[in-house]
């Protein structure tokens, strides 16, 4: 995979685990939707990744699309 | 002269290595032995005879598990020599970085794979074995090679609440398309439908509206892979979910062949018309051209089952 210049790209390990972390936090999650602060970290790694792979820029609000996602849509009770 | 378009739904392989409570394959429903193996040649001669008289426009290799069969390369490399679309469905636990690659050349352009939730025991539970980390993996790794990668979701009653999760992780891997099945209860879900549970239509319709939210930021697609009768409100409303529709019609353009070459009108059905060795050609051109009637008996699992199964549980 090749490097940006602007963030650190992680690799297939560390994006795997930040799928397995990410997977967690939506799990654990049954009464609530995750709050965007649980998985920030887990963002910001997978849209450096996206980035990569997609041959695409960087989200240039971070990660706000990724947040809304799990921030944006709650689920009815 | 313009050839009829065909779009085929191959199992290629009857054996899988794993055992999906879910699984349609009518084969394994334990009364009926296996569907025999057709040989690379058999198979491949059968292909070529079709494709003198159809036009394929695309093809979906699966099984069982297609990546058990020694020969895969053989059927892809057939298929992408007539620029046909090749789609792999695969569980994913064979599926290596450089068996990715390998398909990739050899004309795979889209990787199926399940993903039944984002809890790893609830989805292991489901395929019947440790598979939902090899998934993940692999979806990544498909995502790396420039492939497309298209999750498969299959809902039960044990796990539909949990869709809008995996569209929100398939968010993540940057998909753009996710397809959700009800449980078919042929097959081996005919034996496990009763703890797994076949939703609803009004169930599914409420939990699609919530998934159609997060998909749309997403910008993901959600395609229902079997019928399900929405609330019409509810479909209104969606702008990220596609319905489907049952292929069994006059004159209809998907067809299934089995790891045997029997052709039948819908993977959820035993019932086969003939094969693509025999007479089974002359009926689906007669289907394609002439638009012979069918017979409602040829509905078999899919539509009638569910139907009844819901009526009795008094869902719909």
């Amino acid at each position: 995979m090749q490097k940006s210049d602007e963030l650190d790209v992680p690799n297939r390990e560390q994006v795997i685990a930040a799928l397995e972390r990410l997977s967690r936090v939506l799990q654990d999650s049954v009464d609530q939707w995750p709050n965007v602060q649980a998985v920030r970290e887990e963002f910001q790694v997978l849209d450096a990744w996206r980035a990569v792979v997609d041959k695409s820029q960087p989200d240039s609000q971070g990660n706000a699309r990724l947040s809304y996602v799990c921030n944006g849509s709650k689920p009815k009770a | 002269m313009t050839l009829p378009q065909v779009e085929l739904w191959m199992e290629v392989e009857p054996s899988c290595n794993l055992h999906c409570q879910f699984c349609y394959n009518w084969w394994r429903e334990g009364h009926k032995p296996s569907p025999l193996r057709l040989s690379t040649g058999e198979l491949l001669a059968g292909l070529r005879d079709l494709s003198r008289n159809v036009q394929y426009t695309s093809v979906t290799l699966s099984g069982g598990e297609p990546l058990l069969r020694d020969d895969l390369g053989v059927i892809v490399e057939f298929f992408s020599a007539q620029s046909v679309s090749v789609i792999l469905a695969t569980n994913g636990i064979l599926l290596s970085q450089s068996r990715i690659y390998e398909l990739n050349n050899l004309g795979v352009g889209t990787f199926q794979l399940p993903l039944h939730s984002t809890s790893e025991d609830m989805h292991d539970q489901l395929a019947g074995g440790r598979s939902w980390r090899r998934a993940l993996e692999a979806l990544v790794d498909i995502r790396e090679a420039g492939a497309k990668a298209v999750v498969v979701f299959v809902a039960t009653n044990l796990n539909i609440s949990g869709f809008p999760r995996v569209v929100a992780l398939c968010g993540a891997l940057g998909l753009s398309d996710i397809i959700f099945n009800r449980l078919i209860p042929s097959g081996m879900a005919a034996r496990s439908q009763s703890y797994l549970g076949v939703p609803g239509d009004q169930e599914i319709s409420d939990i699609l509206f919530q998934a159609d939210s997060i998909a749309r930021e997403a910008h993901l697609t959600i395609h229902l892979g079997v019928p399900v009768a929405v609330d019409p409100e509810i479909q209104a409303k969606m702008t990220s979910v596609l319905p489907a529709s049952c292929p069994i019609s006059r004159g209809q353009r998907r067809w299934t062949i089995g790891a045997d070459g029997t052709i039948r009108r819908c993977s959820h059905a035993e019932k086969a018309i003939g094969t693509i060795l025999d007479g089974g050609l002359r009926h689906l051109l007669d289907e394609l051209l002439v638009q012979i009637p069918y017979s409602r008996g040829d509905h078999v699992n899919c539509c009638h089952i569910i139907s009844a199964n819901l009526v009795r549980l008094g869902k719909n």
